[in-house]
Order: C-alpha cells, then sequence, then structure tokens
C-alpha cells in the first residue's frame, strides 16, 4: 500500500494559480471560486506520483508524509474596468515580475481579459472611425 | 504570420469565430468585438515577438517558432498564467487553454478562407498591408471621391 501524504506550502510561496488543481491526475486538489474568493483545497493523497509539485511555477508544494487536508484562500483583485473578481493579488505580483523588462507603467495586467478584448476592439475600431472622416 | 484584420471591412457575422471552433473541437481562438453597434473587430493572438505569454510560461508549452507563437498542449500545465499575461486577452481556454495555432496543415488559416468580406488575411506584413491598401485605393475610385 501506497504511504498517505499531505500537502506542506512553502511559507507565502503559493500564488493562488490554477496548475495544481488541473493536473493533478486523481483529482484530489479542489479549486472552487465563489464571492471574490478563490479556495484552494489539497485532500490528502494516496497516489505514487508528484505532479502537482512538478507543475507547481513557484515550488510552493512539498509532500510530506500525514493525512491532513490543507486549504489555502486567496482574495481576487476586482477588474479596474468591469469591477468583477478577476485573479489573486499574488498571481498578478508574479506576473508583474515576470513581465518587468517589457511592461509599461499603465499596466494591463489590472485588467480582465473580457476587458482588454473590449479595450482593443475599441482602440482599433477607434482608430478606423478616425481614418473615415 | 499573423493573421490581419482591415477593420472597416468586418461585417461582424462571426463567421471566422465559427470556422475556428468548428475545426479546433469547439473552442475558439477568435473574438469578435462590436463597438458602438457600429464597427465590427475580429481579434485573434497576434503571434507577438517577445511574447508576454511565452516570458509566464515556465513549463515551456508557448514557444517562438519563426515568426509563430505555438502552443503545446502536452507540455502545459493549466495554471492560467499565460491567459493573465495576454495583453489583449486572447488566450481562451481556462485550465486548457486555446489560442490562434494558424490551422496547422492547412495553407490558409480556415478564418481567413470563411470571412465573406475579405477582413481577414494572412501573409507578411508588408504584402498584407499593400493588399489592403490596394482595396482601399478602388473603394475610394469606385465612391468618385476628388480631392
Amino acid at each position: 500500500m501506497t504511504l498517505r501524504r499531505q500537502v506542506e506550502l512553502e511559507g507565502g510561496r503559493c500564488i493562488g494559480c490554477t496548475a495544481c488543481s488541473s493536473s493533478c491526475p486523481a483529482g484530489l486538489i479542489d479549486l472552487s471560486q465563489h464571492n471574490g474568493l478563490r479556495r484552494i483545497r489539497f485532500s490528502a493523497c494516496d497516489q505514487d506520483c508528484q505532479i502537482c509539485q512538478e507543475a507547481c511555477p513557484t515550488q510552493a508544494i512539498r509532500l510530506v508524509p500525514g493525512e491532513a487536508s490543507v486549504e489555502v484562500s486567496f482574495p481576487l483583485l476586482a477588474c479596474r474596468s468591469c469591477g468583477q473578481p478577476d485573479q489573486p493579488a499574488a498571481l498578478l505580483e508574479h506576473l508583474r515580475i515576470c513581465l518587468q523588462d517589457i511592461l509599461p507603467a499603465d499596466s494591463w495586467l489590472d485588467i480582465c481579459p473580457s476587458c482588454r478584448r473590449k479595450a482593443e476592439g475599441r482602440n482599433l475600431a477607434g482608430q478606423w472611425l478616425k481614418a473615415r472622416e | 504570420m499573423p493573421v490581419y484584420v482591415d477593420v472597416g471591412r468586418c461585417v461582424a457575422c462571426h463567421g471566422c469565430e465559427m470556422a475556428c471552433s468548428v475545426s479546433h473541437q469547439g473552442r475558439s481562438g477568435v473574438f469578435v468585438q462590436v463597438v458602438d453597434d457600429l464597427v465590427g473587430v475580429s481579434m485573434i493572438c497576434r503571434h507577438c515577438q517577445d511574447a508576454p505569454c511565452i516570458r509566464v510560461c515556465y513549463a515551456g508549452a508557448l514557444q517562438q517558432e519563426g515568426t509563430e507563437v505555438v502552443l503545446d498542449e502536452t507540455l502545459c500545465t493549466g495554471c492560467g498564467l499565460c491567459q493573465a499575461a495576454c495583453p489583449f486577452g486572447l488566450i481562451s481556454g481556462g485550465t486548457r487553454p486555446f489560442k490562434c495555432d494558424l490551422c496547422p496543415g492547412l495553407q490558409t488559416p480556415l478564418c481567413v478562407t470563411t470571412c465573406p468580406s475579405g477582413a481577414l488575411s494572412d501573409g507578411p506584413f508588408q504584402a498584407v498591408a499593400g493588399h489592403f491598401r490596394a482595396l482601399a485605393a478602388q473603394k475610394l475610385a469606385r465612391s468618385g471621391v476628388r480631392r
């Protein structure tokens, strides 16, 4: 029988992305999103694999012997444009660090993808309308 | 080479979106926006040079190949970082990301072949820009505008 293990999160490293929850082959990592809060629940694991640990972009996950469930939650920052909950602050901070050389001061990160498309559509259409005048 | 859109020609029929999803298991990498109920804009991955999605992808699933940004789904962990990083919001699909792959195996992407108004074009930028300018000149000549 496989040893039962639980997840231990390295303090403050988890950015609240969806890598582990979408990689776990046994579906033991549950991601839910309600009322502007993202919850990730790691159930105790009886599988013989390290996939979640390997998938994690920040090496936040360690698998240690144990039986406990671990839960973390992240408040989602509201989109600057529409006000709908979008991404956890820690995830945006991670992106900001990855993109620091190319990110303009007025960055797009705090706008949700749907509003980015709207803004870009307006931008392109505006150019066309001006050309027609 | 990315697919370019001639905004003034798009009639917002959503044919490009439909063609894309029919040929990609129900997922579309094309987004049609209608601005002020007046102008249709079809938006597709621009295959950026120095693309933000490639920079944030730590799994190597997104790679630059020549002038294209290519997504290898077998390496993707489903973290969602590329979607949060795309400046134009043009990566869809949540934990199973999807973006324009320029229809590998086809000479011309299906959205371009489908577009009934000739608003979409693929090819090198100079060639496409020349083509769109020629169309605009023809239109101007037909309308009889004199300067």
